[in-house]
């Protein structure tokens, strides 16, 4: 991401952020409520356009030839709409057919993937009938069917019991080590702080703080302190305001 | 003021304002120019019609104008009940605070009265407005019925909400309510059109029954209350109030335990069979077709919203067949086509759920839209063939594939205007916000579907060459909007985050 900016209205939601993120590691994205964590995902999934600055997936600039940026890209928004009248197999059938996946290739992906996430029991059943942490589960196996290479989770842990958010922190540290990419925002800190190999801090669209939890440690001088105590830190020092809209 | 009413009015007056507030946000202002122009129009044609009577209208007339209002407003107060009793944000917040249930209740009675007296508004102020400066002064008690019939139509609202969700639970209601109130709502029509659908013999004498129970005292109630004789008048406002105050009273514990299943009972597991196998299909464009069609399909409040139509189409079929007018199928093929084709095409695109997953993929934009088409049109263009399939075997082939064609390809302009412009909104809003926001692509529409239809019926009748010119001049539209309907980019509200 470079120099990238969003307003809504009055409200500038993005403001100048730049931001490369490695292959192949589980990047945490953090910040206070309404600091831009969301508009920022949502923008690089393409859902949102960006007032300025540039969007650079694998190397295809996202506003260049988006089919092409899109196609290694999977989105878990953080209240997922799912078709409630689709049964799990049925609905990833629908999905795997957006990426152009072979029907060979995708059917028993799509049976693995139903069976390591539990709901393989369900598969006749429709999803309107699944609870909050199934239909999360369901949200991840169809942005797993297509096998993508970067993952955009917002707050993917939401609403999910110990052994839900259990299984998906595995199927995440899985998905890297593999060679995947993982980008997530979340306010539960201790999951940032035990998964991610890098942290970005935003506040008020802006990013506050960048970096391993080292780096991050040794900039706010507070080695040996939690990601907890870095983050209040970071996110109570008073920012700049940004300058108004023309 | 007793508590009751204090806290009945002031959750009234917050939910007017909330629904006042829905009615004026974005551009339904349009919709507020379209009323001022209705009543305008409306309030022209009935000072040009009252002023020139020179005694009031036969008082069966009268009885059948006030049971079309009634009927009007019990429909739309049953359409909105479940919604309004049961599927409102705030009765967390209403039913946890230390305000009588009651209250709540009676408030959403009355606010549900407020809706189907606002329905009515724009046909109903010119009449009486009219009636009252051309016939008699007399006619200003035409309001007061007015406003009781609304609450009178209220309070059934609510016991049949009340009664249904009890019966079979929310969710069933809902769409059960849907189709009640469609066949309420039609009811005036279908009983009109019980004398065509008689043999000739019956004919006359059903008639003349109509007419007898449109001038009997019951019936005639409210055509008497509002030329302001006392007894009806009283008899009606007795009623009215009795109903209101005998519905706050006995069904506030029926409503507190209906709110509270609803918040707690999740939609009901459908299982279609142990280990059913699933065809996996190759392919955007079916999956797409697939996905749509089963959304469709198994989305009973969608069904029930778009077969109550066919309630008008029907008792025309009937009339057609019985007069040995089977010719005039093909017509009416066109129409089941087109206006079938043109819902189900904007469900499945301004309807689409999952915006976020399409956006978000590689998916290519046309490919989608026309698999959303093709969705749109499968369903009817194949009812239309069944109808068709009657045209052949009623001796009638040549016309039956004319007819299918047309309606095919007068359908396919109708479901390309819905996939060329798209506005995502939700499912269960979509034919209310659909006619308030896309009234152009709704008459051209229209036209193409009446000029398409007309040239058939043309044809049918025998004047092949002056069919051929109406039809040649439908066709005509439906290329243009190929040509001129081109595809623009779907209007996303921004989200802030």
């Amino acid at each position: 991401m470079r120099g990238l900016k969003k307003s809504f209205g009055l409200n500038r939601a993005v403001d100048g952020l730049d931001l490369a993120i490695p292959r192949g590691q589980l990047y945490a994205f953090l910040g206070p409520n309404g600091a831009g964590k969301t508009t920022s995902i949502r923008m690089i999934a393409g859902l949102l356009r960006p007032d300025a600055g540039q969007v650079v997936i694998q190397g295809i600039d996202l506003a260049v030839d988006p089919i092409e940026a899109k196609r290694p890209l999977a989105y878990v928004p953080d209240d997922p709409l799912l078709y409630g009248k689709l049964r799990p197999m049925e609905y990833l059938e629908f999905v795997s057919a957006l990426w152009s996946l072979p029907a060979a290739a995708a059917r028993p992906r799509a049976e693995e993937l139903l069976r390591t996430l539990g709901l393989w029991e369900k598969r006749d059943e429709r999803i309107e009938a699944f609870s909050r942490g199934m239909k999360q589960k369901m949200a991840l196996a169809g942005a797993l069917v297509h096998a993508p290479s970067l993952m955009l989770l917002d707050e993917p842990l939401t609403g999910l019991d110990a052994s839900a958010a259990r299984l998906v922190k595995d199927l995440l540290s899985d998905f890297v080590r593999q060679g995947g990419t993982v980008v997530l925002t979340t306010h539960i800190l201790e999951v940032a702080e035990r998964m991610a190999e890098r942290i970005g801090i935003i506040q008020a669209g802006r990013l506050a703080a960048e970096g391993t939890l080292d780096e991050l440690r040794e900039r706010a001088g507070q080695t040996g302190g939690t990601l907890e105590d870095i983050f209040l830190r970071v996110t109570a020092a008073p920012t700049e305001p940004p300058p108004p809209l023309p | 003021m007793s508590p009751l009413v204090s806290q009945t009015l002031l959750i009234l007056r917050n939910d007017l304002r909330i629904n006042w507030r829905e009615f004026r946000s974005g551009r339904l202002s349009v919709g507020l120019i379209v009323i001022g122009l209705l009543l305008t129009l409306g309030h022209v044609i009935a000072f040009l019609v009252f002023l020139r009577l020179k005694q009031p209208p036969p008082i069966a007339l009268e009885a059948f104008g006030w049971a079309f209002f009634g009927l009007i407003m019990l429909s739309a107060a049953m359409t909105q009940s479940i919604g309004l009793l049961y599927e409102r944000a705030d009765f967390d917040l209403l039913l946890s605070s230390p305000v009588q249930p009651r209250a709540v209740l009676a408030a959403r009675m009355l606010s549900l009265g407020a809706g189907a007296a606002v329905t009515v508004a724009p046909f109903i102020l010119p009449v009486l407005n009219g009636a009252l400066f051309g016939l008699s002064l007399r006619y200003a008690a035409g309001y007061l019925v007015w406003l009781l019939l609304a609450a009178l139509a209220a309070s059934l609202g609510v016991w049949m909400a009340l009664g249904l969700v009890r019966w079979i639970g929310v969710r069933r209601a809902r769409v059960v309510a849907q189709v009640v109130a469609a066949l309420f709502g039609a009811s005036l029509y279908l009983g009109l059109q019980l004398p065509n659908l008689l043999p000739r013999e019956f004919k006359r004498g059903t008639s003349a029954r109509l007419q007898a129970v449109a001038s009997s005292m019951w019936f005639a109630a409210p055509a008497r209350a509002a030329r302001g004789e006392w007894v009806p008048l009283a008899t009606l406002m007795a009623l009215a109030g009795g109903c209101v105050a005998l519905t706050t009273r006995q069904m506030a514990r029926t409503f507190i335990s209906g709110t509270q299943d609803a918040t707690v009972v999740a939609a009901p597991a459908r299982v279609s069979g142990p280990g059913s196998p699933i065809r996996w299909t190759e392919g955007l464009a079916s999956a797409t077709v697939r996905k749509e069609i089963r959304l469709i399909l198994r989305d009973p409040l969608l069904i029930a919203q778009i077969l109550p139509s066919a309630l008008y189409i029907l008792p025309a079929l009937f009339s057609f067949g019985r007069q040995g007018g089977w010719l005039l199928l093909a017509p009416v093929m066109v129409v089941i086509a087109t206006q079938f084709s043109s819902m189900l095409t904007a469900v499945a695109a301004a309807g689409e759920e999952g915006w976020d997953l399409i956006r978000m993929s590689p998916a290519h934009d046309l490919t989608l839209r026309l698999s959303k088409m093709t969705a749109g049109l499968a369903v009817p263009v194949a009812l239309s063939a069944i109808v068709g399939l009657v045209l052949a075997i009623a001796g009638h082939p040549w016309l039956a594939l004319t007819a299918w064609l047309i309606g095919a390809s007068t359908a396919s302009a109708a479901a390309w205007l819905q996939v060329t412009d798209i506005e995502p909104m939700a499912r269960k809003d979509l034919f209310k916000r659909r006619a308030q926001r896309s009234k152009l692509r709704g008459v051209i529409t229209v036209l193409l579907m009446m000029s398409a239809a007309a040239g058939v019926g043309i044809v049918a009748q025998g004047s092949l060459w002056i069919g051929v010119v109406v039809l040649g001049v439908s066709q005509l539209g439906v290329i243009a909007c190929f040509t001129f309907a081109s595809i623009k980019p779907i209007h996303f509200e921004p989200s802030a985050a």
